[in-house]
């Protein structure tokens, strides 16, 4: 039974001829109701639920009394009329103005556990979300519209119920964050939510094409205003090769929590882990640490190798699981500690005395587990592949290595176990260039901070909106018309485009009546009225190769450039 | 973007505070709305999308008013506040008297009654001013209001005065429960994008005469690609259509109606008489001495003047009376040939005698003659020859006939030398010419003015009647983006609909699916066959859309 007293300034009742209604203004609600539950209504603000019955059930038998707030508790636990979301409807708009309003879109729960996770992705969204906390209102879309923070509110949205997408719609959003590009399942949304969207790709190739082609179609559905946070600028010269428009490819580094990831006393750190896995060499061998997933993309079976060619090295590595790596004979140099916390990982990381990441694998964006050695002070040895070098920049070793074209399976390149090798050899065998080294991997890892990340995604949201305001609020589009036309000087019949003088609110811009141009410009622009300009780019590639579709692109929209004001 | 006016759901507005919020009864929802929302959802259950600019930019600025259309068309979108269902929008209440909305020329031309002093026209417009309620828009410039109102005082036509120095759009002044459009040659830019995007039938009155340059059958070709499914090209030749068959890939957008010949005025008279008063008004005895032949022109001037000389070089026992309807081509007049320009109602007085003093006929049947002539000149008991790609259906029988091989924009096949034996023949057989003269009289006893009108009439019901069975054409979301195709490390495009499971499309189809909500079938063939390489597919495709 619902327990009263309870507010109801978010409701609002109606009668429309002879039937009642009750609108939720805060869930964009309408439920059709009775006698009973509009006075049952009238009274819940002031009297409990026992003081409702007494008073009505001298109207109405009690019996109908008690079996209206029974439902109106369930309406309670579904969320309806009565749920626990605060109203936001008199949100003091001008206070809050210097603070975007930020609308998260992310697949996992807001309050997931990372200290386990093993994907980059979701442990650079959560960090990246918990440093915006400090710069703007988040809205965070999950299961239920629960308040974790002052400024961190969930949403309730399962992506399938409209009044969710109409609360969403209402919700004036200054700019919305996804946690990922192959989240394509939001897609629709930016039809109907006009804050600008940052898309970040934190994994750009591999998975069989799925990540180029996720970041594809966002590609396509973009509007001016929109952008892609990548992470470094590797990513945004891969997508440069495919698509026209490289603007839209934003380079924002990510971070790296400092108070977690520092050096440890490195004799120390040996120790432990020595103790942890009761393999006392750790202590006293030179150590090559190896932090990822034990998968042939991160470079595990060239791990393998290095180790195989360095026995007098111990090779320490810590991973969720062995893999296949499990049922082959591992050189004994080699010693797989299991996964530790995110916590802990600092502390395990320390014990490193180099880090060898031969990771080929295409979707090193970035290489957050790279940044987080580094912080610890450990120098690292890379292939030149993908985001990596631009993380190490000068503070490690980076190893020549051969990038394909395309990939095969998911690696995107090739590095040589033994030029690897000699490259770790020769930094185990010179302390002080070690040392050193692990010093300025140190020094770079502390520019990277979340706190900046979060301070340029601001930035960018900002200069977003910007964009969008400039954006004219309609377009003005000619009417264009196909027709044949018998070209009289070649003698036979060909098609053109007529770019008709009028546009569609029946005004004359231009100077002369109609206009006659080639069928592909024509289209572009009949297309334009209703689909992005990444998307005309995709027909005209289609039809036109990629030559000739930069050359139609650049005359149509620098003409639509001059058109609207 | 929503059709206005369009069909609102079951809504209650109220506020809160100084929020406003609609609460929408059928789709369960309460959406929270500005004052720019709630004034457009107030007026757009009546009004056209223009009449609500019109009024509420007054009070706030276009863009504002964009955005909230913007914002109801998103929610439409998703079933909310806006059905997309045209379903329950009422066909309009057919009144006694049909409406017919009347444009061309006159719209935004500063002359503003010329067409109607062109006679076809006049009669047309009268006749049909008999029968509907005609709508013609008529720019005000304010000196000669008066003289319009009375060249146009008929019963039924009722003028709409508009001012010139503002921008016109017929939208708005297009009467609601109209039946359809009548649309004359010229046609302004303005027009014709108005004749495409309203929801009216049209019919479009292609006259042949104006047929005569290649400019001019360019823009026909347009005008047709314009053509929607409920509209039509309405002929005054029967031998216009064969010209555009090739091009044109649903004939039945043709339809031949010819004008009317008021056989009261047009009717053999005394030929003699007629010859004298002629030869007076010309100055010209010889006219008496040789038979005269009259010559319509339906060719380029250059061609003309050449195919003249020849005719005359060929026959020097004749002699020659060109007739002209429109006022090109002045400079055909030589000596020997006399010229009448009939385009004026003064002169169409004078034309049954002018017809009445020829001994023959020498017409062209290919485009850019009018058929006005021809009907006019038989009626009055003339024998003709006639050349050109096909018999002419009007008078079929009733005239001498050389086959030429001409098509629509060759040039015309001239054989002066069989018409000139034609027309030796026809002026030495006076049983022949008798035999033309009355098959001829039988033809033209069918074309009435009241005919004419019927049969526009009959095609608006046609018309109305087509699209009111015409399916609303789908609306998709389509999206079109590049696709990484892993095999080869290459992009490739690709289409689909957005829905809950995108379903992809065929990139050719796509185009042709997005294309087809604002473009009629013709120009979405244009289009295909010049970016498909496949024609049949394209075939294939249209088929399979419409």
């Amino acid at each position: 039974m619902l327990v009263c007293p309870k507010p109801t300034t978010h409701l609002h009742k109606f009668r429309q001829g002879n039937r009642m209604y009750v609108a939720d203004i805060s869930q964009c609600l309408v439920l059709e109701i009775d006698n009973i539950v509009w006075e049952i209504l009238d009274l819940c603000p002031c009297f409990s639920s026992e003081e409702i019955i007494g008073r009505l059930g001298k109207k109405y038998d009690s019996d109908l009394v008690v079996e209206a707030l029974n439902s109106l508790a369930t309406l309670e636990r579904r969320g309806v009329l009565f749920s626990n979301f605060e109203m936001d409807i008199s949100a003091p708009e001008t206070e809050a103005s210097e603070r975007l309003k930020v609308l998260v879109l992310q697949r996992s729960s807001h309050t997931v556990d990372i200290t386990r996770a093993t994907s980059g992705v979701s442990v650079a969204h959560q960090n990246l979300v918990k440093s915006l906390e400090a710069h703007a209102s988040l809205n965070i879309v999950g299961e239920s519209d629960e308040v974790f923070k002052e400024n961190v509110r969930g949403i309730r949205f399962q992506g399938n119920d409209r009044a969710e997408l109409l609360k969403l719609i209402g919700g004036n959003y200054d700019a919305v964050l996804l946690e990922s590009h192959q989240d394509t399942r939001f897609l629709s949304l930016l039809r109907y939510i006009d804050a600008p969207f940052i898309v970040p790709i934190y994994c750009a190739r591999g998975h069989n094409g799925d990540c180029i082609n996720a970041g594809l179609l966002w590609y396509a559905a973009m509007r001016p205003f929109d952008a892609f946070l990548v992470p470094t600028n590797s990513v945004r010269d891969l997508y440069g090769r495919l698509v026209s428009n490289k603007d839209v490819f934003q380079t924002i580094p990510l971070g790296v929590d400092h108070n977690k990831f520092h050096p440890f006393e490195k004799q120390k750190a040996k120790n432990e882990v020595a103790r942890m896995l009761d393999a006392p060499q750790v202590a006293t061998s030179p150590v090559v640490g190896f932090f990822s997933r034990l998968q042939p993309e991160k470079g595990a079976g060239i791990y393998v190798k290095i180790a195989k060619r360095l026995p007098h090295v111990c090779f320490l590595l810590t991973a969720p699981t062995l893999n296949i790596y499990a049922h082959q004979q591992l050189p004994p140099n080699l010693l797989c500690a299991p996964q530790q916390s995110r916590d802990q990982l600092a502390r395990f990381l320390s014990a490193f005395d180099v880090y060898c990441f031969p990771s080929m694998v295409g979707e090193e964006t970035f290489g957050l587990a790279l940044l987080e050695t580094m912080a610890c002070g450990i120098p690292p040895v890379v292939p030149r592949l993908d985001g990596l070098p631009e993380v190490v920049g000068d503070a490690g070793v980076i190893v020549p290595a051969e990038a394909h074209e395309n990939e095969i399976g998911s690696f995107a390149g090739a590095v040589s176990p033994s030029v690897m090798a000699n490259a770790v050899n020769a930094l185990l065998t010179d302390e002080k260039a070690r040392l050193e080294l692990g010093e300025k991997a140190r020094e770079r890892a502390l520019t990277f901070t979340w706190d900046k990340t979060a301070e340029n995604v601001i930035t960018l949201f900002r200069r977003l909106k910007e964009t969008q305001q400039l954006e004219d609020q309609y377009k003005r589009h000619f009417g264009i018309s196909f027709t044949p036309y018998f070209n009289n000087r070649r003698r036979r019949f060909e098609s053109q485009s007529i770019l008709n003088n009028i546009t569609l609110d029946k005004e004359r811009p231009l100077m002369n009546n109609r206009y006659a141009q080639s069928i592909a410009e024509g289209l572009s622009l009949a297309l334009l009225r209703k689909h992005s300009r990444h998307e005309v780019e995709a027909v005209l590639h289609h039809l036109y190769g990629e030559r000739r579709t930069e050359t139609i692109l650049k005359k149509v929209f620098s003409f639509e450039e001059s058109v609207n004001g | 973007m929503i059709q206005f006016p369009c069909n609102l759901h079951n809504l209650h507005q109220f506020k809160r505070g100084d929020e406003r919020f609609v609460a929408d009864l059928d789709a369960g929802v309460v959406v929270p709305i500005n004052e720019v929302v709630c004034d457009v959802l107030n007026a757009c259950g009546s009004l056209e999308m223009d009449a609500i600019l019109e009024i509420l930019t007054d009070k706030y600025n276009r863009s504002e008013v964009f955005e909230a259309f913007n914002f109801l068309s998103k929610l439409s979108e998703i079933g909310f506040l806006i059905s997309l269902d045209p379903s329950k929008i009422e066909p309009p209440q057919r009144s006694e008297r049909p409406r017919i909305f009347l444009t061309g020329g006159v719209l935004e031309s500063k002359k503003t009654t010329s067409f109607l002093l062109s006679a076809a026209n006049h009669h047309l417009l009268t006749t049909l001013a008999s029968h509907a309620d005609l709508y013609l828009p008529v720019s005000d410039t304010g000196d000669d209001r008066q003289s319009i109102e009375d060249s146009l005082r008929t019963e039924g036509v009722h003028p709409i005065f508009f001012r010139s120095d503002r921008s016109f759009s017929p939208a708005k002044f297009i009467p609601k429960d109209c039946d359809g459009i009548l649309a004359l040659v010229p046609l302004t830019v303005g027009e014709q994008i108005f004749l495409k995007f309203n929801r009216y039938p049209v019919i479009l009155r292609l006259s042949n005469e104006t047929l005569i340059s290649h400019e001019s059958r360019n823009t026909a070709l347009e005008r047709c690609a314009a053509l929607r499914d409920f509209d039509a090209f309405a002929c005054d030749a029967s031998w216009t259509q064969p010209f555009f068959s090739d091009l044109v890939p649903d004939l039945s957008v043709f339809h031949h109606i010819p004008y009317g010949i008021d056989t009261s005025v047009f009717k053999p008279m005394d030929k003699t008489k007629c010859k004298h008063q002629l030869s007076q008004a010309l100055g010209n005895d010889a006219i008496l001495q040789k038979p005269l032949v009259g010559v319509v022109p339906g060719l380029h001037p250059h061609e003309m003047s050449r195919f003249l000389r020849k005719l005359r070089l060929v026959n020097p026992d004749f002699n020659w009376l060109v007739i002209h309807s429109t006022q090109v081509g002045n400079d055909l007049s030589d000596g020997d040939v006399n010229f009448f320009n009939i385009a004026s109602l003064q002169d169409k007085e004078a034309s049954p005698f002018i017809f009445n003093a020829l001994d023959a006929l020498v017409f062209p049947a290919i485009l850019g003659s009018s058929p006005l002539i021809l009907l006019e000149v038989v009626a009055c008991g003339i024998p003709t020859v006639v050349w050109g790609y096909s018999e002419p259906e009007e008078i079929a029988g009733a005239c001498r006939f050389i086959k030429g091989s001409s098509s629509l924009f060759d040039p015309v096949d001239l054989s002066v030398e069989s018409i000139s034996e034609e027309l030796r023949f026809l002026l030495e057989n006076p049983n022949e010419q008798k035999d033309l003269v009355q098959a001829g009289l039988k033809a033209i006893s069918t074309y009435t003015w009241e005919g004419t009108i019927q049969r526009i009439l009959c095609l608006f019901r046609d018309l109305q009647n087509r699209k009111v069975h015409q399916p609303k054409s789908a609306k998709h979301r389509l999206l079109f983006k590049k696709h990484y195709n892993p095999v080869c490390g290459e992009i490739e495009s690709e289409a689909f609909v957005q829905s809950k499971v995108p379903v992809p499309v065929d990139m050719e189809q796509a185009i042709a699916m997005t294309l087809l909500e604002e473009h009629t079938p013709m120009e979405v063939k244009t289009v295909l066959h010049s970016i498909s390489k496949e024609p049949e597919r394209v075939e294939k495709i249209l088929e399979n859309l419409l």
